[in-house]
């Protein structure tokens, strides 16, 4: 729920963003605040299955821990 | 493209929403060199709190938490909302795994709260109603919720 708060309320981190070699695939940084105001960031990446659906993975850091 | 590695475990203990919650019969999908479950996480989060309005006991510190952020409502906001202080609903969720001290009258406010926000249908709220007029017990119960019934 705080992930859903950041995605939907965040700003696009562009300097987190990183190319994961190992993966063959993008990392996107977004950074905001959950509901109780803590700092978040959000790192969320994408996995292709078999049918061409995207899986949505994600990674979260609280900032003010 | 490779094919995933997929598979459906029988129990899966997930703790991502803030207590423990005993899932069953999960699909998992092997990605990145780890198991995950393959579930939308959405969807789980309504079943969630569908069974925590029905819970046959005390609802947790955790599990408040989990309703109050459900909402997208602040600590001030979800104090407003239920005639209490900010500090009242701190010391509930810092109860974490335990049972709350909150009065039943208002956890059962917030059970109806969360009813009225799934919108159901009535029937189904009349129905609820009733079920929460016996008061239940406050020794802690973990939640279990089957995925195969969260669409």
């Amino acid at each position: 729920m705080d992930i859903k708060a950041v995605i939907g309320s965040g700003w696009h981190e562009k300097a987190k963003d990183r190319f994961r070699a190992e993966h063959s695939a993008w990392s996107y940084a977004i950074r905001g605040k959950t509901v109780d105001k803590r700092a978040l960031r959000v790192v969320i990446s994408f996995e292709p299955d078999e049918d061409g659906e995207l899986l949505l993975l994600v990674t979260a850091v609280d900032l003010d821990a | 493209m490779t094919k995933m590695k997929r598979k459906t475990s029988a129990r899966v203990v997930y703790y991502g929403f803030g207590f423990p919650v005993t899932l069953r019969n999960v699909p998992m999908v092997h990605v990145r060199g780890a198991w995950t479950p393959d579930v939308n996480y959405e969807h789980l989060q309504q079943a969630l709190l569908r069974v925590l309005a029905e819970k046959p006991a005390r609802l947790s510190g955790g599990e408040v938490r989990f309703i109050r952020l459900a909402a997208a409502m602040t600590l001030q906001e979800f104090a407003k909302r239920f005639g209490v202080t900010h500090p009242a609903v701190m010391k509930w969720e810092r109860a974490r795994t335990r049972a709350t001290s909150m009065g039943w009258s208002t956890e059962k406010d917030i059970r109806l709260d969360v009813i009225s926000r799934l919108k159901e249908q009535p029937g189904q709220f009349f129905k609820i109603y009733r079920k929460l007029e016996s008061q239940p017990t406050r020794r802690a119960a973990p939640l279990a919720l089957d995925v195969t019934s969260v669409a």
